[in-house]
């Protein structure tokens, strides 16, 4: 469960700038620390920029914007269209360059035309 | 099931899924986003973001994946409200959704992890078939047990589905939100200013384009970071569970504080 801090805490709504909701739940922080070191890393990192960035930026003199959700669509953040059209994205070509020999060869095997090591290894087993 | 028969039928379906969605979209662009989207996209992150933390959950509604505590937690089943003492931080779908949404969810999903009109019945299929091979049972018994089984499914399923939703009074199914790039770009589509333009020339969805080539680049290269050096301590992965608006509820934030109950 979380709160509404503009609602319950607007000192602290104005004092932080990107906090919008807050909670804690203990069981996702404890399931957390199942993640793998580098997904964990990543998405405590990801947890940092989002918080300190909006606070830098309203330090510089911006306006503050970047409250909850806000922060995925607004500039320069927009990390909404970052992940989920770019990053996502781009995980996934990487995935298919790197296994493009195997993805063709299993098409290849799929349509009638295995290529030769493949042909070798059926007849081998 | 051979490896021919998935690729036709991932083709097939594809074109099925691209010709409906072209039908209610209208764009050519925006529906391949679409299509691609719940292929490929959500469907291959959603499935490593599940393997390694077991919750990525398709939606961001309290009435999904993983809510069967909240379901039973807050909302009390007579009423079909939350109780009294649950404040207002709980959106306006949660408010009388809840309890029917967690109920037909669990009898109508076909997956954990995805939805039936993606990638739901086609991983089930293949699973039956590779530990049939495995077990050494013969595939035809199997397709046969399969094929009634999806038959009685089909026919009771989305009944009781339905049933359970106006059981406990609610007026409106969810329809809405499936592929989360859909919903990124729908809203897009319905207020284009919503996302700062940086190129307003581009227009469309396409302001968002300086990101999208942004994360583009990042994503290959923190990917390919991860391939080629074992010590490289960055995952897309958890990025997923720290910026995307789905998991935000599940992730990090939802750990130590919510910055935003980013409902999309």
């Amino acid at each position: 469960m979380s709160l509404n801090i503009k609602k319950y805490a607007p000192w602290l709504y104005s004092a932080i700038h990107g906090i919008k909701d807050i909670g804690f739940q203990l069981e996702w922080l404890f399931i957390g620390y199942l993640l793998p070191i580098s997904t964990l890393n990543s998405a405590v990192l990801a947890f940092i920029i989002r918080h300190f960035a909006p606070n830098i930026l309203v330090t510089l003199g911006y306006p503050s914007v970047w409250h909850g959700a806000d922060i995925l669509e607004k500039w320069p953040f927009g990390l909404s269209p970052l992940f989920y059209g770019g990053m996502l994205p781009g995980m996934m070509l990487f995935w298919l360059f790197v296994n493009r020999k195997y993805i063709m060869n299993t098409l290849r095997a799929a349509f009638g035309k295995p290529p030769q090591s493949l042909r070798s290894s059926r007849k081998r087993s | 099931m051979s490896y021919r028969m998935a690729y036709v039928t991932l083709i097939i379906g594809f074109i099925i899924m691209y010709t409906f969605a072209l039908a209610l979209i209208g764009r050519p662009d925006v529906t391949l986003l679409v299509v691609g989207g719940a292929l490929l996209w959500d469907g291959f992150i959603r499935s490593r973001v599940y393997a390694y933390t077991a919750m990525g959950g398709p939606a961001s509604g309290w009435e999904r994946e993983g809510s069967i505590y909240y379901g039973w937690f807050y909302v009390n089943p007579a009423t079909n409200k939350p109780y009294e003492w649950v404040l207002s931080v709980l959106g306006p779908e949660g408010r009388d959704l809840i309890w029917a949404g967690t109920l037909s969810e669990r009898w109508m999903g076909t997956f954990t992890n995805c939805w039936g009109w993606t990638h739901g019945w086609y991983a089930w299929t293949g699973d039956a078939l590779k530990l049939a091979y495995l077990s050494k049972v013969p595939a035809r018994a199997v397709f046969k047990v399969m094929t009634v089984m999806m038959i009685v499914s089909i026919s009771i399923s989305v009944p009781f589905g339905l049933l359970i939703w106006h059981l406990v009074g609610a007026k409106a199914l969810p329809a809405y939100e499936g592929c989360k790039l859909y919903h990124v770009y729908g809203r897009l589509t319905r207020n284009p200013n919503r996302f700062e333009p940086i190129n307003p020339t581009l227009g469309g969805v396409w302001v968002s384009l300086p990101w999208i080539g942004t994360g583009l680049i990042l994503g290959v290269l923190m990917t390919f970071a991860q391939t080629r050096f074992v010590w490289f301590p960055l995952d897309v992965t958890g990025f997923y569970l720290s910026w995307a608006p789905p998991p935000a509820k599940y992730g990090i934030d939802t750990m130590i504080g919510l910055p935003g109950s980013s409902r999309c």
